[in-house]
């Protein structure tokens, strides 16, 4: 039997995963390492919602990777297929709206989860115009219009 | 929800901004004041000149040189910023006069240098002229990975000199202590690649492609004029090699030594010319002398050896072969080492080339166990062997003469495999017949999964594989199944 460890989200709600796949989280294997995880590890930043969905990423890359070591070896040529599985796994997975994107992203760069953060950071940045952002993040233009041209000015081709 | 997203701390904004292509950072300075000076974040930089198209020349002309401010400014903006990590620049540069654009690029490549990185990427689809990488420039203590593609050359042997080590102004030459994956996309004068991979000397993974060059006919007129090509020998040494990707047309000799570390390898040797002459041509073989055993053939012979390269790879678990490097080992391959450590082998066909080695290649594989076939249709031509089941000319006398002289089993039936698979499957007749060979005589299979033909997909796969259920299987155990 593996150890547990228990997470409390913001809202008081418990949550136990096995020691391995907290281990995904940089954060908290600093505080397994230093013995402070009894009791609970009660994470105010992260709502209940966000952290169902941190521990199901965790889970799954934590059995991806199990998988990939049992498979070492004499698999290598399908290795490639296991790391699309994977891949359209991490797709699927940030099929979100944006607000969950959002706080997704604040808990992987809280919990120091560099994979999550860079899958949402790149969910949330791609193919998105200057214009897009603006409007889904409801940026609002503190430049005054002369001030704008000269940002503009700057660099040319960035705005080409 | 307000406006949080300009609220988040500026590691975060800078991994954002790092992960999209530097043109799109760089314009978000233009959403707020809070976003003006976050490009100084980024741990990532992107160039690609490629992503604006512009009409005529005259606005190419301009945008180029934006695009070379834009780069300047960005690589100032940066400099003694230990944070870049990744430097990538795809260059169209059309326009450039030869000169001033080496200048500039050596320059850019020392400045990104400068900062430590771990990565540098530089491609250049299409130039006028070939750009010079300086190997000054190509030093660094901290690069992991480099890719250099397209319109380089790097200038290594200036001089001319004899191209031993001792001979040259060390601080001067190109050196990477510490680089684990090198990609050369370049047609560079054979003598430069042993030196630049001889300064590498932990190098893990290596891919050399000099073979496709439909589009480069200039540059790669060095190699294919008289007397350079037939005193080529390509040379190189890489003893921690894990991994090789090599694309090329063939060289009259290879000089490559152990490669004792390396598991898997990727070949796609080309020949110069076409076989077609040859493939009912019992009587030629290629010959030191540079002359055919047969007279009244015209044809010259095979150009190239790469005994000594694929005798370097031997230890290899997993190989995979271009339809072209299947006739190049059998061409231009004296004598096929055993693999004893080989275990997956995986094969591209097509009806260009044959099969000629296969029974040879089979043989020296005595402990595969995965055989994968993209596609199954080759040339037919009368010297496949016992491998498939190819019909040329006279067959049932052919084969039965062959048969009685040699007195040889079929090299499917000594050879070990447990899976097989077929991709891109057609169901044709020569497929379907080589299908028949394959269970016929493969007493250890366990495993058959075919793939069917993109094209085919949906229309008739279940009706493929019902008859395939059919044909006779000579080991008891082995399932079929669709991919």
């Amino acid at each position: 039997m593996s150890k547990k460890i228990i997470f409390e989200s913001s809202e008081g709600e418990s949550f136990e995963v096995d020691e391995a796949v907290a281990l995904e989280c940089q954060t908290i294997k600093n505080m397994i390492e230093d013995d402070c995880t009894d009791g609970g590890i009660p994470l105010a930043n992260v709502n209940s919602a966000t952290l169902t969905k941190v521990i199901d990423y965790c889970k799954k890359h934590v059995e991806a990777a199990a998988a990939a070591e049992a498979n070492a070896g004499d698999k290598d040529i399908y290795g490639a297929n296991k790391d699309i599985e994977l891949k359209t796994w991490d797709e699927e997975f940030v099929k979100v709206d944006q607000p969950l994107l959002f706080d997704l992203m604040l808990a992987a760069n809280f919990l120091i989860i560099p994979g999550l953060l860079d899958l949402t950071c790149k969910t949330m940045m791609r193919g998105k115009t200057v214009l897009q952002i603006r409007e889904i993040f409801h940026i609002k233009k503190d430049y005054t219009d002369a001030e704008e041209a000269e940002v503009r000015k700057e660099n040319a081709w960035a705005f080409e | 929800m307000g406006d949080s997203i300009s609220s988040l701390p500026d590691e975060i904004l800078g991994k954002l901004l790092s992960l999209v292509p530097t043109k799109e950072a760089a314009s978000t300075s233009v959403l707020s004041k809070r976003w003006r000076n976050l490009l100084s974040l980024v741990d990532r930089l992107s160039f690609d000149e490629s992503m604006v198209v512009y009409p005529n020349e005259e606005e190419a002309t301009k945008g180029s040189q934006r695009f070379c401010d834009f780069v300047d400014k960005t690589l100032a903006l940066l400099h003694n910023s230990p944070a870049i990590k990744t430097f990538s620049l795809c260059r169209v540069a059309k326009t450039m006069s030869h000169n001033h654009e080496s200048a500039r690029l050596n320059r850019w490549i020392w400045t990104a240098m400068e900062q430590g990185l771990l990565e540098l990427h530089l491609y250049a689809p299409a130039s006028r002229s070939t750009v010079n990488i300086e190997p000054r420039v190509l030093r660094s203590n901290t690069l992991v990975k480099l890719t250099i593609s397209g319109h380089y050359d790097i200038d290594v042997d200036s001089d001319g000199e004899d191209s031993d080590d001792e001979d040259i102004n060390e601080s001067l030459d190109v050196f990477f202590p510490a680089l684990k994956s090198l990609s050369l996309m370049v047609a560079l004068d054979i003598e430069s690649y042993p030196r630049i991979i001889h300064a590498c000397p932990v190098l893990e993974e290596l891919t050399i492609r000099n073979g496709d060059f439909s589009d480069m006919g200039p540059l790669w007129g060095g190699y294919g004029c008289g007397t350079c090509i037939h005193q080529a020998s390509f040379r190189f040494q890489a003893p921690s090699l894990v991994y090789l990707d090599y694309s090329s047309l063939v060289f009259r000799k290879y000089d490559v030594g152990d490669l004792d570390s390396l598991v898997e390898a990727r070949l796609s040797l080309k020949l110069w010319r076409s076989t077609s002459h040859y493939d009912y041509d019992d009587d030629y073989y290629y010959d030191c002398s540079g002359s055919l055993c047969d007279d009244d053939d015209p044809s010259p012979p095979i150009f190239g050896d790469v005994t000594c390269l694929v005798a370097a790879i031997r230890n290899i678990t997993t190989l995979h072969l271009s339809p072209d490097s299947l006739e190049v080992f059998h061409f231009c391959c004296k004598s096929m080492p055993i693999f004893n450590n080989l275990l997956n082998l995986s094969i591209e066909s097509n009806n260009q080339n044959g099969w000629q080695v296969m029974p040879l290649l089979l043989k020296s594989c005595p402990n595969l166990q995965t055989l994968v076939f993209k596609g199954l249709v080759h040339k037919v031509t009368n010297r496949c062997g016992d491998a498939c089941a190819c019909n040329p000319q006279n067959p049932s006398l052919k084969n039965s003469k062959k048969m009685k002289k040699k007195k040889k089993v079929c090299c499917l039936q000594t050879c070990p495999v447990k899976v097989l698979e077929i991709s891109d499957y057609g169901g044709c007749f020569q497929e379907v017949e080589q299908m028949r060979h394959f269970l016929g005589n493969l007493k250890c299979l366990e495993t058959v999964k075919v793939g069917v033909d993109p094209d085919n997909k949906g229309k008739n796969a279940e009706f493929l594989l019902a008859n395939l259920m059919n044909l006779p299987k000579l080991s008891s155990k082995c399932t079929i199944q669709l991919l």
